[in-house]
């Protein structure tokens, strides 16, 4: 799976918070990228954007000082092709709508490996939602 | 006082004394009905009866308006009580399912790499793997039905067919009754007006209602004949929604605390025990009401009513 899947120069970020969650969510990327970098909070992962370019970001949505739903809006004003995947807590709260408003694929927390490498999947291969 | 006709009548006005201190007794003990006799002649001491007679009405519809009122606080302040308990548990609630779903997450992430990995000495322990996952995903699902409970306040009420969330629930569960063989009776009025609400809170409600009568049925004997009655009709404002089942019913030591949360009396690992206090939490949401009614010869009725869209919402 890992080597027909993966697409040479893919680069995803991971931001969580949770060290071990970051640390799971980076193995299963690594099946999909050939550079996966992983951050512990909104600041570094809007530091690593500026830095360079990612075709994936992953981030989660509750974070401290910098949240999920700064990054993603600071990609849809900078990075509007990177695709992105929000992991929410409450897939129905006003945050979770502004995210997906703003062209994120939500994954419900708690997930497993199979349904992350179907979010990835699907982020990288489809269209990237329309911003409405 | 005034005499007629010369010489006081001395027996009548005594009698009528004695009379009226029994009527004042009484209403000292709490008794509210006694009345003294009354000549019907203007007298003194028919007078005196009439006063006294007019006192204890008085006072008797003054205590029974005083009790009506009492109660009626008495509701009140239980309704702002099961309110002010199913906000404080819905925070602390989203709490916990937050920090739950860390763990939770490392869990099913950890199991499911395991389980691809080829290797022998895992595949050896694959049943046991197994079991972690499943574990997992159990708890996940109490996490997910504990965060429906704890649901932020974003829910739009729009005008919605009353039959349309019942009958989306029924889609849900509606094969699990058909295993069961449980029959479901239908009792829906026609030309109903559309109710306010959130059609997918709304349908909540009845999946929990449906899947408790389902589960008070599955314990039933074989032989027993399972019915499901759902009955829907349109009564002063509202859309009013029946479901009954005939199972074994509440016990009345339990009818106080069924929409209590986190109360169940299913068996550990079945219910959450916030099927009923999810539900009355969305009814109430739509300023309706959600009661439960012992069915005579046994089972459970729940009756839920939707304000009708449009139609003033009784404070």
């Amino acid at each position: 799976m890992t080597s027909e899947t993966r697409k040479p120069g893919t680069r995803v970020l991971v931001a969580d918070d949770e060290e071990l969650v970051r640390t799971l969510i980076g193995r299963v990327a690594e099946e999909f990228a050939t550079t996966v970098v992983l951050v512990a909070g909104g600041r570094e992962a809007l530091a690593a954007l500026e830095a360079s370019e990612f075709d994936l970001v992953i981030t989660d949505i509750r974070m401290p000082i910098v949240d999920g739903l700064a990054v993603v809006r600071w990609l849809h004003s900078h990075r509007p092709h990177t695709r992105i995947i929000a992991i929410t807590g409450f897939a129905a709260s006003d945050t979770e709508h502004a995210v997906a408003a703003l062209g994120a694929y939500l994954l419900d927390k708690p997930f497993g490996a199979r349904e992350l490498r179907d979010a990835i999947e699907h982020a990288l291969s489809a269209e990237k939602p329309q911003a409405r | 006082m005034m005499k007629r006709d010369g010489s006081p009548a001395r027996g009548e006005l005594e009698s009528t004394l004695a009379a009226a201190t029994e009527v004042l007794t009484a209403i000292a003990s709490g008794r509210f009905d006694v009345r003294a006799p009354r000549l019907g002649d203007g007298s003194a001491a028919d007078t005196l009866a009439f006063l006294v007679n007019a006192t204890a009405e008085e006072v008797e519809h003054l205590v029974s308006e005083v009790e009506r009122e009492h109660k009626q606080l008495e509701r009140a302040h239980e309704h702002l009580l099961q309110s002010a308990k199913l906000a404080a548990l819905g925070h602390l609630a989203g709490g916990i399912a937050h920090e739950l779903n860390q763990p939770l997450t490392v869990i099913q992430m950890v199991t499911d790499l395991l389980r691809e990995q080829g290797d022998a000495k895992i595949a050896d322990r694959r049943a046991d793997l197994d079991l972690v996952h499943g574990a997992a995903r159990d708890m996940a699902r109490i996490v997910g039905s504990v965060r429906m409970f704890a649901r932020p306040s974003a829910f739009e009420l729009v005008r919605t067919p009353p039959l349309v969330p019942l009958e989306d629930a029924l889609l849900l569960v509606g094969e699990d009754l058909k295993q069961l063989g449980i029959a479901i009776m239908r009792h829906i009025a026609g030309d109903l007006p559309c109710v306010s609400g959130d059609p997918e809170r709304l349908k909540q409600v009845f999946v929990n209602l449906l899947t408790n009568a389902r589960d008070a049925l599955r314990d039933t004997p074989d032989a027993t004949r399972r019915e499901i009655s759902i009955a829907l009709h349109g009564a002063d404002g509202c859309a009013e929604y029946a479901i009954a089942d005939n199972g074994s019913g509440v016990a009345p030591q339990h009818a106080e605390r069924i929409f209590d949360p986190f109360f169940t009396t299913k068996p550990v690992g079945q219910g959450t025990g916030l099927g009923l206090s999810v539900a009355l939490g969305i009814v109430r949401d739509h300023g309706g009401e959600l009661r439960h009614e012992q069915v005579p010869g046994g089972g459970a009725r729940f009756v839920v009513r939707i304000p009708v869209a449009g139609a003033e919402v009784e404070p």
